[in-house]
């Protein structure tokens, strides 16, 4: 369960923080005090027993010089030297009586004084028990004889007492200093007791011990026997000790080993833990010993450790009681909660928690109830839809239920259509060898109508190659190679292309005849000396969809047709120049003769012989040009300028070129110009050249009269019309006229030969054309007149947009004046 | 009077133009090839240049294009007179900087002077073509 694990959580944690502090500070306190007391109580000691052990001295000090004091009395020395030489017994009791009254009497604590002689005897002595006995072996008696000597006596009695001081010095003679015997001094130890107990400072008025000094501190002398020489015990109370008790301790043994004082913690004579101090007295071979009982030393501290346990316990209490209500007041919400979680996931989404601790568990109950009042809304939502989705399924389901009726059905039926389907198929398998055979047959015709094919190309002198689409040679003949010079080496289209290029790109050409489906015819290709036509066709299968398998290409080395061409070309453009120079020089001279030298023709017959030369010269050019402009028109030479013609600025402009002729004859020339016409297209050379050409022969054919041009439009054409009053044409030789060298007449020998060489309406046909309209001959009317007419294309927007930089209404082609005659 | 330079080859063509110019009252140089053609042009400065085009070693299109570089002799106004009648011909010459292009044996002489006497009337007044 996890409350408990909370609140012990929380006593826990409560009981580290609070108390470990706490006890972990309170036993160092305690600690730490426990040891500064030992220190100081060590201290204490140490600095009382050093007192003490001054005091033992300045005691001890005082009864030597006691003793010393007795051992210089004369009395007692001369005394002795007649007990001792003479063995006067009177002197012996003299010296009693003087010991005893006089000498013991100034000490209480002396308990009894003795003479003893060198041999040991004691001779002398306050008490008579003492008399005669032998101190020979006794070390104060030893040592007494060479000077003061102290010594404590624990082994046998003297003067009834069982431990005293003996302080012994040497008697010696008054006069010679002669050693007599020793002197010995025998004291209770009830003043050195009173000096370690302090009374006899008291008595003696020094200053009172330390007024801290715990009851139960002991202080004791202790022998060289590890014997108990003196302790003073407090009265009234009960002594664990007696003297000459063994006292075989820590201090004890340190000081007698090692020399050392002691201040330390140990077991005591009758093995009390006490806290003691030693001083040791080698020259005596004593040990002072300071000790208390470590609980009285410390009972301070041990009272206020069991105060710190006491308080410790308290609060332990104090830190569980709160850790517990804590707890509990932490736990309590939480198990209100945890409660609430199982109530509502049981299903009571209704279920609220009230939680007022004013902190974030309360936050806490209220997002929990906001939870529960939101689960509660989506799970209403959730059973509505779940309800609808029921609704939704059961109608689904019937649905399906029907469907499965009809599947039964389809099934059925799909049954009967396998059923079918395998009939058919036996069917199909006859039909198939049927077709097979029928297959045969046709492959076997068709390949038989390839070998022909195939046969045919091969004979052919012209190059003939089948590629597919890809440019690969599917079929070709012998003349290819001839052709290109390949001999019996195999060759691809890429070689035909390498041989061919850069003059002709090949493949460009092959691509454009495959993309454009249209045939390529290119002339003049150069293969070294020679030149080449190429004809490219696409092969287009219209199958479901127009679609490029392959190209047919022809080859044909027209070398010799075009060397024949050009060699035509050669003579005709340089007869025609040769021709001309003369012919030029003829009429350029004698029109000069006319014309500057006229006076110098004054004979008639001269001037027309001139003439003559003159205009036979015309003539001569006239036919040159004739000759010339028929071979290139045949010859499809001739360049035609498309151009923007406006006739009825141009018609005139020809007109004025006649003037001279018409007016010579007599005849007029009219341009009637009605309406405006629209411009047309057309080379304006040309134009002129047709139009002059019919106006001369009207004015040729006519005696009176003269000759008018009209222009109609006739929608896509402008026709011109040439009108002349002239002897007309009969019916029979209508047809001839636009013949070569025919003149209207049939017979060849018939011909007015001084009327041009006839070549002017073919020449002028074949112009026109070549400007797309048409020359006709529009009636003729023998004796009346006759009418000539051209058509020309009117000119479109697109042509006039295309013209619109161009040349057409030029002013600048006046600058290029071929002549108003045929060139 | 203005001078006027005919370079033709053909002395009969030369000579015939020779006597028109003449008789029209012109100064007439005379050049028998290209080169002499230009010489004559830098030394004597003709007011205009009738140049044949078909002559031997350096043709009249060829001597046109010099003349035209020539800052000397750009200025001076160049008549194409040739039997050659092509269109094309004629375009070439009128780009390169000629004036006009006639074809001899269309015209009487006389007509030809009547057209150079035009043209230098028309250049007296206006700027020479710059070549187009």
């Amino acid at each position: 369960m996890k409350l408990k694990s909370v609140r012990t959580k929380l006593l826990i944690f409560f009981l580290l923080v609070g108390l470990v502090p706490l006890i972990g500070g309170g036993v160092l306190n305690v600690t730490r005090a426990r040891q500064n007391l030992q220190e100081e109580i060590s201290n204490k000691l140490t600095l009382f027993a050093e007192a003490k052990e001054g005091q033992i001295f300045a005691y001890l000090d005082s009864l030597e010089s006691r003793t010393v004091d007795f051992s210089s009395d004369g009395f007692i020395r001369d005394s002795l030297k007649e007990i001792v030489k003479k063995s006067s017994t009177q002197a012996v009791g003299d010296l009693n009586e003087h010991l005893r009254n006089n000498k013991q009497v100034l000490d209480s604590t002396l308990a009894g004084i003795s003479v003893v002689d060198l041999k040991g005897k004691v001779v002398a002595s306050t008490s008579d028990e003492e008399m005669g006995k032998n101190e020979s072996n006794d070390k104060y008696f030893i040592k007494g004889q060479k000077g003061v000597f102290t010594v404590e006596l624990t082994d046998h009695a003297h003067f009834g007492l069982v431990t005293s001081i003996i302080v012994s010095a040497p008697l010696t003679d008054k006069a010679s200093g002669e050693l007599l015997g020793v002197l010995v001094n025998f004291f209770k130890t009830d003043k050195l007791s009173a000096v370690l107990s302090g009374e006899l400072q008291k008595e003696g008025g020094a200053i009172s011990s330390d007024p801290d000094r715990i009851e139960t501190l002991e202080v004791y002398l202790v022998g060289p026997d590890k014997e108990m020489i003196v302790h003073p015990s407090s009265s009234g109370k009960e002594t664990a000790h007696t003297t000459g008790m063994k006292v075989d301790t820590l201090p004890v043994q340190v000081c007698f080993n090692n020399n050392k004082e002691t201040a330390a913690i140990y077991s005591n004579y009758g093995q009390k833990e006490v806290i003691g101090a030693s001083m040791c007295l080698p020259n005596k071979g004593w040990v002072l010993l300071v000790e208390v009982p470590t609980k009285d030393a410390f009972a301070s501290i041990t009272r206020s450790e069991f105060e710190q346990a006491g308080l410790g316990a308290l609060l332990i209490i104090v830190v569980i009681l709160t850790a517990v209500l804590f707890a509990a007041g932490l736990v309590g919400p939480i198990k209100i909660l945890h409660e609430a979680t199982e109530v509502i996931a049981r299903g009571n989404l209704g279920y609220r928690v009230e939680i007022k601790t004013g902190d974030e568990i309360e936050q806490l109950g209220n997002a929990f109830n906001e939870m529960a009042g939101k689960l509660q809304e989506s799970y209403a939502g959730l059973e509505e839809k779940v309800r609808e989705k029921t609704k939704d399924l059961v109608v689904k389901i019937e649905d399906l239920g029907k469907a499965n009726k009809s599947r039964a059905a389809t099934e059925r039926a799909m049954l009967n259509i396998l059923e079918d389907a395998r009939e058919l198929e036996e069917e199909l398998a006859n039909e198939k060898t049927g077709v097979e055979k029928k297959v045969v047959e046709r492959t076997r015709e068709l390949a038989e109508e390839q070998a022909r094919l195939v046969a045919s190309i091969k004979g052919l002198s012209l190059g003939f190659m089948l590629t597919d689409n890809q440019n690969k040679i599917i079929l070709t003949n012998p003349a290819v190679s001839r052709i290109f010079g390949f001999g019996d080496q195999k060759w691809t289209i890429a070689d035909i292309e390498k041989l061919l290029a850069p003059g002709f790109d090949f493949l460009a050409s092959c691509a454009k005849c495959k993309a454009e489906k249209k045939t390529v015819d290119v002339r003049d290709i150069v293969l070294g000396p020679n030149f080449l036509r190429i004809f490219l066709a696409p092969v287009v299968m219209t199958h479901d969809h127009e679609e490029v398998i392959g190209m047919v290409i022809l080859v044909e080395d027209i070398t010799e047709a075009k060397i024949l061409e050009r060699s035509r070309d050669e003579f005709f453009s340089i007869a025609s120049h040769e021709l001309r120079t003369p012919l030029t020089a003829i009429k350029g001279n004698t029109s000069m003769i006319l014309d500057y030298f006229a006076d110098q023709l004054k004979d008639r017959q001269m001037k027309e012989m001139i003439d003559d030369v003159h205009e036979s010269s015309i003539r001569l050019i006239e036919i040159v040009n004739d000759f010339l402009d028929t071979s290139r028109l045949e010859l499809g030479k001739m360049q035609f300028e498309k151009g923007i013609l406006n006739l009825s600025q141009l018609i005139p402009n020809v007109i004025k070129q006649y003037q001279v002729t018409s007016s010579r004859k007599k005849l007029y020339i009219h341009f009637e110009d009605q309406e405006k016409q629209p411009p047309v297209v057309g080379d304006q050379d040309r134009f002129r050249q047709v139009l002059i050409n019919l106006i001369g022969n009207g004015l040729k054919f006519t005696k009176e009269g003269g000759v008018t041009v009209t222009l109609k439009n006739m929608g896509k054409f402008i026709k011109v019309l040439v009108s002349d009053t002239g002897m007309g044409i009969p019916k029979d030789n209508q047809k001839l006229l636009f013949r070569k060298f025919q003149q209207a007449e049939s017979n060849i020998f018939t011909r007015d030969t001084t009327r041009g060489t006839g070549l002017g309406l073919y020449i002028s046909k074949l112009m026109v054309d070549g400007m797309g309209g048409s020359v006709q001959l529009e009636s003729s009317v023998v004796g009346k007149g006759t009418t000539f007419s051209f058509t020309l294309p009117v000119a479109t927007d697109a042509d006039i947009a295309d013209f619109a930089a161009g040349p057409a209404m030029n002013t600048n082609k006046s600058d290029v004046d071929t002549g108003g005659v045929k060139k | 009077m203005a001078k006027i330079l005919i370079v033709e080859d053909d002395p009969l063509m030369s000579r015939m133009y020779q006597k028109i110019f003449t008789f029209e009252g012109y100064e007439v140089e005379m050049a028998a090839d290209g080169q002499e053609g230009l010489d004559k042009t830098r030394i004597g400065k003709p007011t205009l240049i009738l140049l044949d085009i078909m002559m031997p070693k350096m043709n009249g299109l060829q001597v046109l294009e010099k003349l035209k570089a020539d800052v000397q002799t750009k200025a001076i106004p160049v008549v194409m007179l040739t039997n050659l009648a092509g269109q094309q011909d004629a375009e070439t010459a009128l780009a390169k900087g000629a004036v006009k292009y006639i074809v001899k044996s269309e015209y009487e002489p006389k007509q030809v002077a009547n057209m150079v006497k035009e043209i230098l009337a028309g250049y007296t007044r206006d700027e020479v073509p710059k070549v187009g």
